[in-house]
Order: structure tokens, then C-alpha cells, then sequence
């Protein structure tokens, strides 16, 4: 008997090693599972992030811009009579209603850093001077411009800003002036870039 | 028996321990990184959302009527949200007390908030409505016009005055005149009484201007008994010859601190603030000024000041300074001599809180523009007014009524969330 007791010791039994194998694989899984959800929930908020970039990039531009056409104003939205989609020259806040593109490029024509396989549309409209979140059917003197982004894996983001006819940057230029209404900056490091965009709140005086 | 199954159910557990160690360790590392883009993503979107919270607060205070008795000083109005952000905003009066005077100055303090981050404007309106109609009248004064002694007074444009003309002695006016009391002595024009009131700026006016001013300090001016001097001076956008200081938007401001202050012999291309002036504070002999701005005051005095101007033209040779170096040219002309001569007057809008005297019965005093008095204007001077309408068609900053309001140019700041 002591012989046989002495042979046992010697190895593990096979439901110790099951149960083992059991345990290890169990927290395996769970270590994989929580990983991968990980990675995903990083995922997800690095095209969150990306988006909130994209967008204040975007909204500085079109919030930088007049609230009304500074020589043929008219209280119709988009583009007004000789106006084409060469956005450099658009010139009020609405020529941008019903603009969408699925190349993100800034004011020269240039892709924006990491808004590869991004998409946009605009949409900009007449609300409640009081309250931005009642439409109006007719002129008045705010305008929501409402903004979606699209990301490469199609998520939708939605954004929001406002322009009022008397708000900001709002100062009567002759015909003419250049103005500095926005700047867009650039972060470069290893190969990758961060941009991003902010509008001028204090623009000077024409002279 | 015990050691043999204690040491293999230990080797599991702590296998499995250090498994669930790293699982967890990986799951708080995400957590933070998540919290950081979250929180980021936040105060992102909150500055968008401040941005279009100045663009609301304005466009809700011009869509309400009586707003000043509206809203509250310093009071937040209720939020509204918009997508995940929630905006508010709040008027401050400085003096506490917004519905006191329909034309103090007020500003506007937005906050925009998602979930934790939040971002704050704080921002000074200025008035965007009808012009005061001050700006209509070649001289308006608030309380009584006194022309005295052989005082000599002639003006192509309107006079009004809240209170009486009185024409004392050898004197005389020429002007046609909106008056509020009685009007005695020479006076030669069309006589018709007043209607309504005359609107004038408050004192306020002066901090507007000073937010976009470069200051000079008192103790960079030379005093001779006790009063400040500003004598073969140069001031302009391009050329401060007082302190060096130069101020891309023309304006200056110098705090007298009750000192009396002396502006003679000297160009101005630039619009001076002068603040807290003394008694006796004045302009004398002969001074070349305009705006750096056309529409822009060329003067605005919080006190009493005096006008005693030569008619005899501002001579470089005289004075022993070039005031037409490069950058700041006459009629188009910049050089480096001392050979040009500028007429002695001033072009441009004046603004004096109180009164206004030309009390050198040999000064002879000639604007060309419209000068306000908060007080009475009098005086033995002579005084030629040449009425210039462009401030009426382009009204300066702080000469509109506040039922518009608009951002005063230059006054943006980024505040902490109250």
C-alpha cells in the first residue's frame, strides 16, 4: 500500500488537472474578452475625439463667416446669384447649406491631416432668436448651422453652432478687405499629424 | 497529502490571479485613457458651444424688447441646450444696475457646459441701435451756451441745448439753434425750441475707448507746478514721442488723477481718452489734431476742460520738431525736416463730460466736427464750428442707443465659468 500511496504522489490526478485547466481557460477568455472591449471602447472614442476635431475645425471656418452676403445679401439660403462651389470664395455663413463633400480639405484644396474616409454635410437654417432649437421658415437674425460628420466606419456625428446678425466678427468691411476671421493649426509628430482650427474672436479694426 | 494538493491549487490560483491582474490593470488603463479622450471630446465641443452661446446671447437681447428691465444684473438666464451642450448667459453692469441708465455700458458673460467641461466668454456690448442725435448738431450742450464778453461764436451746423442761451455783453451767435430755456443777446439764426431730449454718451464712454488704448501713465508727462504737460509732442498710430508705446487703433488714454493737463504746440493723429482731469485742464496755442479713424473722436475728457487755441498755424521751425515722420504724413507728405506748417485746429469729434470753456478772450478756436458738452459751454473765446456730418452717417463706437446690441471690437476674453 505505502508503494501505490507513493506512485500517486508522484503526478496530479486527471480531475485536478481538468479543473485547472478549467480555471486558467476561464480567465483567459475573460482577459481576451475584456482586451478586445478594450480596444474597441478605444477605438470608438479615438473616432470620437476625431470627430470633435474635424468638427471645430469645420464650424470655425463657417462661423468666421459674415451672417449675410456683404454685397447681395438676400434672406434666401445657399449659395446667392454667381456664387459656384469654389468654397474660397464663398462669402456668408449660409453659402454652406446644402454643402457635403466626402473629402474633408481645408480653404487651398489640401486633405486634412487624418480625415481620410470622412464625410460632411451642412445644413444651415433660420431659428428663434430666443430659442436656437425652434426653426424658423422665415429670415430672422440667427442661423443654425448644423453639421454631421460620417467616419470611415460609418458613425454619424452630429454638431451644432449658431451666427447672429449682430455677433461676433460682425464689423462692416469695405469692399474689399482682408480680414484674418480664423487660424488653423498644425501638430506634427512621428508621421502623424493633429489639426486643428479656432476663429478669431477679436478681429481688428479696418483702418 | 496536504502539501502535494496545496501547491498545485496555489499555482492555479495564482495563476489565475496574475491573469485577472492584467485583465483588470488593461480594463483601468482603458478606463483613463476613455476618461481623457472623453473629457476632451467635452471641452472641445463646450468651446463650440460658447462660441455659438455669444452668437445666441446676442441675438436674444436684441429680439427683447426692454431687456435692461428684463433681465437681471448678473443673473443667469434660463439654460437651453442644444445637442449635449447646455448655454446660459449673464449681463453685468458695472454699477450693479442694469435698468439705471439706458446707456451704460454692459457686458456679457456666456457659459456652455458638456457634462464636466465648460467654457466661458465674457464679452462688452456696444450700443448697435439709432445714432444719439447728438450727433446731428455742430454743438450740443446739456445745461446752458454762454458766449461772453466780445466772444465770437459762428457755426454752420446746429446748436441745441437742453437749457438757456444767454448772449452776454458785445457777444454774439450765429448758428440756427434748438433751445430748452430762454435765449437773450445777439443771437443770429433761427430760434426753435426744443422738443424732445438731446442724447449725449455718459461717462462710460470714456472705458469703452480705454479698452482698446494704449495708456500713458501720468508720471511719463512732464509737470510743471503741478500740471501735466504735453508740450512739441507727436502722437499718432505710428509715433508716440511721450512714452514710445505705440497703439495700432490710435487711441490713448492718460489718467490725470486730478491733475490739471496742458496740450500745446503739438500734432495729434490719434484719439486721447484724458481721464480724471483737473480744474484749468486745457488745449492752448496752436495744436494740429485729428482722429487716427475719420469717424473716431479726436478728444474725450471726463471733467471740465477748456479750449484756448492760436489761429496761428502749428510751425515745425518754431516747435524744432519734424511732426510728419514716415508714418504719419500730412496730405500724403512724410519727410524728415522741420519746415512744415499744419493749421491750428481740431478736426474730429469732442466729447467733455462736464463743462466746456473757451475762457481766453484772445483765443480763437476752430473745429471742424461736433463737440458735446455734458455741462454748459461758455466762454470770451472765439469759436469757428464746422459742422461735419460723417459721424451722423458713420456713427463712432458708443453713439447709438443700446436697444441693438453688438460685440465692441477688441473685447473677447476667455473667463472662468462663474
Amino acid at each position: 500500500m505505502s508503494f501505490v500511496n507513493s506512485k500517486s504522489r508522484s503526478g496530479f490526478s486527471l480531475i485536478e488537472t481538468t479543473v485547472a485547466t478549467v480555471l486558467v481557460s476561464i480567465s483567459l477568455v475573460a482577459s481576451l474578452n475584456t482586451m478586445a472591449f478594450v480596444l474597441t471602447t478605444t477605438s470608438r472614442d479615438a473616432e470620437s475625439q476625431r470627430s470633435n476635431q474635424i468638427a471645430q475645425f469645420l464650424l470655425a471656418e463657417i462661423t468666421s463667416r459674415p451672417f449675410a452676403d456683404p454685397v447681395n445679401a438676400t434672406g434666401s439660403l445657399g449659395l446667392e446669384a454667381g456664387e459656384t462651389s469654389l468654397r474660397s470664395a464663398w462669402d456668408d455663413c449660409d453659402d454652406y447649406h446644402g454643402w457635403n463633400t466626402s473629402t474633408i480639405n481645408d480653404l487651398n484644396g489640401s486633405p486634412v491631416a487624418n480625415a481620410n474616409g470622412w464625410s460632411c454635410s451642412v445644413s444651415v437654417n433660420y431659428c428663434s432668436p430666443n430659442n436656437p432649437n425652434v426653426g424658423s421658415g422665415s429670415a430672422t437674425t440667427l442661423k443654425r448651422i448644423n453639421l454631421s460628420l460620417v467616419s470611415p466606419s460609418s458613425r454619424s456625428f452630429t454638431f451644432s453652432s449658431l451666427r447672429c446678425a449682430s455677433g461676433t466678427l460682425l464689423k462692416t468691411q469695405a469692399a474689399g478687405t482682408t480680414v484674418l476671421a480664423n487660424t488653423e493649426i498644425s501638430l506634427t509628430k512621428a508621421g502623424k499629424s493633429l489639426v486643428t482650427s479656432t476663429r478669431l474672436q477679436n478681429q481688428q479694426e479696418p483702418n | 497529502m496536504s502539501t502535494r494538493h496545496g501547491a498545485v491549487y496555489l499555482a492555479v490560483l495564482m495563476s489565475s490571479l496574475i491573469v485577472a491582474s492584467l485583465a483588470m490593470s488593461a480594463v483601468t488603463a482603458a478606463h483613463y485613457f476613455a476618461r481623457d479622450l472623453n473629457d476632451e471630446g467635452d471641452f472641445r465641443q463646450s468651446q463650440i458651444a460658447a462660441d455659438a452661446a455669444l452668437e445666441w446671447a446676442i441675438a436674444d437681447i436684441n429680439a427683447t424688447a426692454n431687456w435692461r428691465t428684463v433681465r437681471s444684473n448678473n443673473i443667469d438666464t434660463a439654460a437651453i441646450t442644444m445637442g449635449s451642450a447646455t448655454m446660459r448667459y449673464r449681463l453685468i453692469d458695472s454699477d450693479g444696475n442694469l435698468a439705471d441708465d439706458p446707456l451704460d455700458a454692459c457686458d456679457v458673460l456666456v457659459t456652455a457646459s458638456v457634462h464636466k467641461a465648460t467654457c466661458a466668454w465674457r464679452a462688452t456690448l456696444e450700443p448697435a441701435g439709432a445714432i444719439l442725435n447728438c450727433l446731428n448738431y455742430a454743438l450740443i450742450a446739456q445745461q446752458d451756451v454762454e458766449p461772453q464778453a466780445f466772444a465770437m461764436w459762428c457755426s454752420d451746423g446746429l446748436l441745441g441745448t437742453g437749457d438757456k442761451i444767454t448772449v452776454n455783453g458785445a457777444a454774439s451767435l450765429t448758428a440756427d439753434c434748438f433751445h430748452g430755456g430762454s435765449v437773450t443777446g445777439n443771437v443770429y439764426g433761427t430760434l426753435t425750441p426744443l422738443t424732445g431730449s438731446l442724447e449725449i454718451p455718459n461717462p462710460s464712454l470714456l472705458d469703452q475707448y480705454s479698452q482698446n488704448a494704449v495708456t500713458i501713465s501720468a508720471s511719463q508727462l512732464p509737470i510743471s507746478l503741478g500740471t501735466l504737460k504735453i508740450d512739441t509732442q507727436l502722437l499718432s498710430k505710428n509715433a508716440n514721442t511721450i512714452s514710445g508705446t505705440l497703439s495700432s487703433s490710435g487711441i490713448y488714454v492718460i489718467d490725470c488723477e486730478n491733475n490739471p493737463i496742458v496740450i500745446s504746440n503739438s500734432r495729434l493723429v490719434c484719439t486721447l481718452v484724458l481721464k480724471n482731469v483737473g480744474s484749468n485742464s486745457k488745449v492752448e496755442q496752436s495744436v494740429s489734431w485729428e482722429a487716427a479713424q475719420a469717424n473716431y473722436p479726436a478728444l474725450l475728457v471726463g471733467g471740465d476742460f477748456d479750449f484756448s487755441m492760436s489761429k496761428s498755424g502749428l510751425n515745425e521751425s518754431t516747435v524744432g520738431v519734424n511732426l510728419n515722420p514716415v508714418g504719419t504724413p500730412y496730405r500724403g507728405v512724410e519727410d524728415s525736416s522741420a519746415t512744415t506748417i499744419y493749421p491750428s485746429q481740431i478736426r474730429g469729434l469732442i466729447y467733455v463730460s462736464g463743462r466746456i470753456n473757451f475762457n481766453n478772450v484772445l483765443s480763437e478756436n476752430d473745429v471742424y466736427g461736433v463737440l458735446i458738452g455734458g455741462e454748459k459751454v461758455r466762454g470770451a473765446g472765439d469759436l469757428f464750428l464746422n459742422y461735419r456730418n460723417l459721424f451722423a452717417l458713420n456713427p463712432p463706437p458708443g453713439f447709438r442707443k443700446f436697444d441693438k446690441v453688438r460685440i465692441a471690437a477688441g473685447t473677447v476674453r476667455r473667463v472662468a465659468a462663474p
